[in-house]
């Protein structure tokens, strides 16, 4: 019986309009106003690159050494030369370190938005390590101890519970004059420890440590749990009965097995770290102090509703989208190759 | 057959949806609805009682209120009116100049020209003088809201300190916040000195922005009292606050582990209620320069100038600042109705001293300049406070940055100033 293909169209109909409606257009819009001064009150007023210019402009003070920058540009030129690997990699060097030289001296017109790029990267940071704990937690889970269900559960709490309640109990541990963690450092050293949310230099530590009480335990562990539970036994077994140790079986079996999960996991936590740091930065320090929690999403929606300049808020939309995209391409690149589906 | 179903069905649900998209009926068909924005609390508790009374007089208008409480009160007006959601009046206290920058609000000035006697002339003159914008009126303010200094006697007996007085100085403020500090012990711990984030420019004779809009701090004055407030926040003489703003200062000061507290009018009810020591208000301190300034602020109400009956918006707006709602918030707020300031210090009881201390300061009030960039240039301004509290920039760098930056949100601003 040939089915009319129109008859999918209203069921496939409500989703369209709302994805249309609700995503798709104010992407285009978004795009739109990147190039556009729009305070939400007045008709927005094509304004071409100043917003790009102003996030990515920079000025160069007088004591800006020029001959760096050559510098940079002479070795990076010749590490394309025919020369032996460890030349290469010191010409290479030599060029990051005379372009890092040059940089540190320019004066960004907007540094707050350089500033919650670098915060984004760096609670990125914590992805890896959240990663590994996923995986250790699940090896850990996955065997058959008694009590193993109850303690699925309690580590997969975490990411049950909802975030803002969450993000009030934390800030509460964190109190640098009545939190337990500050009581904990009294009671163990007899000295105060950091001033973890007050902190420039601990708030982001203090944030990552928070991530990975949420996502150690959470969605990941279960993904990894999962993946373990495909194993095939006789694998395992089979590499036993050769003389694989515990590290053996875990480098050259376990880690292949998983490693569909694992670059799941990282494109999704690339994606998420690009975007997330919000919530947090919301309710707890409001992306402060100086700045230092301050991640890309957290300066969008500041930019966006807190100060009404939306072209500018598209615009640093338009440039981390941009960058979840060549992470996203990188990470296809380098990694795809190398995962092992099964 | 089934390809007329289909568009039958695409055709109701179509219906549908266009219904449901259909503006909102009005509730009574014959009068006015007016929407009220307003934040939650005590002004939404006093706007309840208020309003009852309104609906008496005025039965033909209804109001319907809607109540936005949090931190976020202004982000949410701000949206609500640019998109075009129906609010005729709403709350503003330092978020005015967001608004009335934006265009967003109503000229008064036609209104309260009509009226003999006119209902300015009962009116605190400096106060209403806040809410006139490039020669509109765009607001009517009902309190002043005034910063002052709380004294706990009972923590500076015990602590051997000598009590302050009335006519002190930011100096002997300092020095009183740096002794406390000093005889903090793990038996009895002061975290802090004195209950402030910062010594506020007006102390000081400065100002974040001065009238006619330029950043107020680029000077060798200014200069140096960032360094002061820098080096009082790294003895912890000053409030680190933890992100809770009023919790930390208020908890702190009722633990009395702090002697010294920035106070403000809002903050009276719950030190009657809650202050079981001997408190004291004073007058913000004396300046280097000998004068004193205290730094202010107002609530009041707005008409919109989307609003689609502005004569009934009128006359809700001219019973919200009338004496009963103005009574009905007096102990939170100065009275703008120079003839209720008896009754606001009356009802301090064994306090009326510390409430004439409020009234007492009404002509140094120094407000900060209303502008629609004002959260930007605040969020600008702690962002490099905080980096020379940091150690991240010098104090000279820092406010170089911070002018800079200031110049250029400024100038962004002037350049899509509305017409």
């Amino acid at each position: 019986m040939k089915v009319s293909r129109w008859i999918a169209l209203p069921f496939l109909l409500p989703n369209l309009l709302g994805f249309l409606a609700f995503t798709f257009l104010p992407i285009l819009a978004s795009l739109a106003l990147a190039f556009c001064s729009w305070d939400l009150f007045s008709p927005p007023q094509w304004v071409g690159f100043g917003n790009l210019s102003d996030l990515l402009g920079f000025t160069l003070p007088e004591k800006a050494n020029g001959w760096l920058l050559l510098v940079a540009g002479i070795s990076a030129a010749v590490a394309f030369a025919p020369l032996p690997r460890w030349w290469r990699l010191g010409l290479i060097s030599l060029s990051v370190m005379a372009l890092w030289g040059f940089f540190r001296e320019i004066e960004p017109h907007y540094p707050r938005f350089w500033q919650s790029l670098g915060n984004t990267f760096f609670l990125m940071l914590g992805l890896p390590v959240s990663m590994l704990g996923s995986l250790v937690l699940a090896m850990a889970l996955n065997r058959t101890l008694y009590g193993n269900r109850f303690f699925r559960l309690i580590y997969f709490l975490p990411s049950m519970v909802g975030g803002v309640g969450i993000y009030l109990l934390w800030k509460w541990i964190f109190n640098p004059d009545y939190g337990p963690l500050q009581q904990l450092f009294l009671f163990l050293s007899g000295h105060d420890g950091p001033r973890w949310l007050e902190s420039v230099l601990w708030v982001k530590p203090a944030l990552m440590l928070m991530g990975f009480w949420g996502s150690v335990g959470g969605t990941n562990m279960i993904l990894y749990l999962a993946a373990l539970q495909n194993i095939s036994p006789e694998l395992v077994e089979a590499a036993r009965i050769d003389g694989a140790g515990p590290w053996q079986r875990f480098r050259h079996i376990v880690l292949p097995m998983v490693s569909s999960t694992s670059f799941f996991i990282l494109i999704m936590g690339v994606i998420h770290g690009f975007q997330g740091g919000f919530d947090a930065a919301y309710v707890m320090t409001r992306g402060g102090p100086a700045g230092a929690s301050t991640t890309t999403s957290y300066f969008i929606y500041e930019n966006a509703f807190g100060w009404y300049e939306m072209g500018r808020a598209s615009a640093a939309s338009l440039l981390l989208f941009a960058l979840v995209m060549i992470f996203t391409w990188l990470n296809w690149r380098m990694a795809g190759e190398k995962v092992h589906y099964a | 057959m089934r390809r007329s179903r289909l568009l039958l069905f695409l055709f109701g649900a179509l219906t549908l949806v266009l219904a449901a998209c259909q503006k909102q009926a009005r509730t009574q068909a014959d009068g006015v609805e007016l929407v009220l924005l307003t934040p939650g609390g005590r002004i939404a508790q006093a706007l309840e009682v208020s309003l009852e009374s309104f609906r008496r007089e005025h039965p033909q208008i209804a109001v319907r209120t809607i109540a936005s409480p949090g931190r976020d009160y202004y982000t949410k007006g701000l949206t609500m009116l640019a998109g075009r959601a129906q609010v005729d009046l709403l709350w503003l206290g330092m978020g005015f100049g967001m608004f009335a920058d934006r265009g967003a609000l109503l000229d008064l000035a036609p209104y309260a020209g009509k009226e003999r006697p006119s209902v300015l002339e009962s009116l605190t003159p400096e106060v209403v003088a806040w809410y006139r914008y490039r020669g509109a009126l765009l607001g009517l303010p009902y309190g002043v809201d005034i910063q002052a200094v709380v004294c706990n006697d009972s923590l500076l007996e015990e602590l051997g300190l000598a009590l302050p007085q009335a006519d002190w100085s930011v100096e002997e403020m300092i020095a009183l916040g740096r002794a406390a500090k000093a005889t903090s012990s793990p038996e009895r711990p002061i975290p802090y000195g004195i209950g402030m984030e910062e010594l506020r420019p007006a102390l000081f004779g400065l100002a974040l922005l001065e009238e006619g809009g330029r950043f107020g701090l680029a000077s060798p004055e200014g200069e140096a009292w960032l360094k002061l407030n820098s080096e009082l926040a790294r003895e912890r003489v000053l409030l680190r606050s933890a992100g809770q703003g009023d919790l930390d200062r208020l908890s702190e000061f009722f633990a009395q582990r702090i002697a010294l507290m920035e106070v403000f009018t809002w903050d009276l009810p719950i030190l009657q209620q809650r202050a079981d020591f001997r408190w004291r208000l004073l007058p913000p301190p004396r300046g280097p320069r000998g004068d004193r300034g205290a730094w202010a602020s107002s609530s009041g109400f707005s008409i919109t100038k989307a609003t689609r009956h502005p004569e009934a918006a009128w006359l809700l707006l001219r019973h919200l600042i009338g004496s009963d709602f103005q009574k009905a918030l007096m102990e939170q707020t100065v009275p703008t109705d120079r003839s209720l300031h008896d009754a606001y210090i009356a009802q301090g009881g064994e306090h009326a001293r510390d409430y004439a201390v409020m009234t007492s300061l009404l002509p140094v009030l120094r407000p900060d300049p209303r502008v629609a960039q004002q959260d930007e240039l605040l969020s600008e301004w702690i962002y490099w406070r905080e980096r020379a509290h940091q150690g991240q920039r010098s104090i000279p760098d820092a406010l170089a940055q911070a002018q800079a930056r200031f110049e250029r949100i400024l100038q962004r601003g002037r350049r899509e100033e509305k017409p």
